[in-house]
């Protein structure tokens, strides 16, 4: 099976030292991988170099065996992404910023944008200017127009980050949804590590720019008693936690 | 070829869809109106500034000095700092579009921006023309029509200048005041040192008057929209340059 994404030595150093080094990384279709590390750690630089916001000070990216670099348009056709914070043009309602999005795939029409913003629960403010919007709603935003083109791949940073408790339970069940019904792929890089352990068949932990460790999730847990646990002890032999932790 | 079209298609409903451009808009159309009445008014006073036949190109003077360069400097804010400093350019990199594609789509939607503000403007200082009962014939409208065009030509070329400097703010108000100060300073220039005219887009804001001239030479009607074009293309290959080495 070919690998929908692949990085090869990816790296990225910033003047204040921190970014990723040697970052190879492999996801096959139906893969749901999760992203662990403390803050600063370098999960949304590897994000941002798999999307080709940030440029690789080496090493390489491919996305469904396009170069990154070289073939951003045909890599990026079947992915869909929310990185970082979800910011918004403020004066658009959302209704029309998903609009605009279903501008750049082809046959999404106006039921497919409905059904979207029913799905994350924006329905009844759909018509309201975006700046309205707490950060949970812009949050729920930013994953209706990652997912309503239904890529076959979805890279999303933070996704529960200001979700209510509803909006987190939303969360897991429409990721669950989409990746058991239409085989989507997930990169979810989150805190949320009980979210990871219930959703994700694979993880990579990243610790001060190295992904230290990866591994099924089924397998990790034969041999602890949480993906939290194992987190901490791999946190702990890395010298990022003290042993009392 | 459809995810630029899509991208470009944005990139203008998102200048449409701001408050500012179209307040802008509402004043592109005001402001001529007001002009003519008060000069009409003024006429028995002052005669020699009715609203004649050539209001249109009276007009086209301050359209093209300052009104477009101000849009042009407000929208080139909105397409580029303005969209780094709210971190929705991410929004637009995210897409199936090549970096190439999205610096294209928004330059050319604010080329798409200047032509419809010249046809608007065109259009309201004709229909100026009409209620003040000076309506031009048809060979001195279509001069009109032909310095409305060549007018495009030049501000497409200040337009690339201010693309290109856009790529250095990230903050629109910061370019807003720069692209003001160095648009007064490129102005001001050609009466310091004659050869800055030459070198200068901001120099050829009436250019327009050349093609009304019977006796301009055809070389040089070409010379000059040669360097108007290189102008555009030399400042539009730098602001992409710029463009694709930014990292959001």
């Amino acid at each position: 099976m070919k690998p929908i994404l692949e990085t090869v030595q990816l790296t990225k150093m910033y003047r204040n030292d921190r970014g990723i080094r040697d970052f190879h990384v492999q996801l096959y279709p139906g893969d749901v991988y999760g992203l662990l590390g403390p803050n600063g750690a370098g999960k949304t630089t590897f994000l941002k170099l798999i999307t080709g916001l940030i440029r690789p000070d080496k090493g390489t990216v491919a996305l469904f065996g396009a170069s990154i670099a070289e073939q951003f348009e045909q890599g990026m056709r079947h992915v869909g992404c929310m990185i970082e914070s979800a910011d918004f043009h403020d004066f658009l309602t959302a209704r029309q910023y998903l609009q605009l999005v279903a501008r750049y795939y082809p046959g999404i029409g106006n039921s497919r944008i409905e059904e979207a913003l029913d799905v994350v629960g924006l329905a009844k403010a759909k018509s309201d200017k975006i700046k309205h919007y707490s950060t949970g709603m812009k949050q729920k935003l930013a994953l209706a127009a990652a997912i309503m083109p239904e890529p076959k791949l979805a890279i999303l940073d933070e996704p529960t980050n200001g979700l209510d408790i509803e909006g987190t339970v939303m969360f897991r069940k429409l990721i669950k949804r989409l990746s058991e019904q239409k085989g989507m792929s997930f990169i979810i890089s989150s805190h949320m590590i009980h979210e990871l352990e219930q959703l994700c068949n694979r993880v990579g932990i990243v610790v001060r720019g190295r992904l230290i460790k990866e591994g099924c999730v089924s397998e990790l847990l034969q041999s602890n008693q949480s993906l939290e646990q194992y987190y901490i002890d791999q946190l702990r032999l890395a010298g990022e936690v003290s042993e009392s932790a | 070829m459809h995810s630029w079209k899509a991208g470009y298609m944005g990139e203008l409903l998102l200048l449409w869809y701001r408050r500012k451009i179209a307040v802008f808009g509402i004043f592109s159309v005001v402001v001529p109106i007001l002009l003519a009445a008060s000069f009409h008014a003024l006429q028995p006073i002052l005669g020699f500034m009715a609203v004649s036949q050539s209001f249109p190109l009276t007009m086209l003077g301050i359209y093209t000095s300052v009104w477009i360069p101000l849009f042009i400097f407000m929208a080139a804010a909105d397409l580029f700092p303005q969209e780094v400093a709210s971190r929705t350019l991410k929004l637009a990199l995210l897409r199936p579009n090549s970096r190439f594609q999205v610096y294209g789509a928004k330059t050319a939607a604010l080329a798409t921006g200047i032509a419809a503000l010249l046809v608007l403007l065109g259009i309201v200082s004709l229909a100026c023309n009409l209620f003040a009962g000076t309506l031009a014939g048809f060979a001195e409208t279509a001069a009109i029509v032909k310095a409305y065009i060549a007018s495009f030509v030049s501000m497409l070329a200040l337009a690339a200048v201010f693309v290109f400097t856009a790529q250095f703010f990230k903050s629109s108000s910061g370019f807003m005041a720069f692209s003001i100060v160095l648009y007064a300073a490129a102005k001001i220039a050609p009466f310091l040192s004659s050869a800055v005219a030459a070198f200068s887009p901001a120099s050829y804001t009436d250019w327009y008057k050349l093609w009304l001239s019977q006796t301009v030479s055809a070389g040089k009607l070409t010379t000059a929209f040669l360097f108007l074009a290189s102008c555009s293309l030399l400042f539009f290959s730098l602001g992409y340059y710029k463009f694709v080495r930014k990292e959001v």
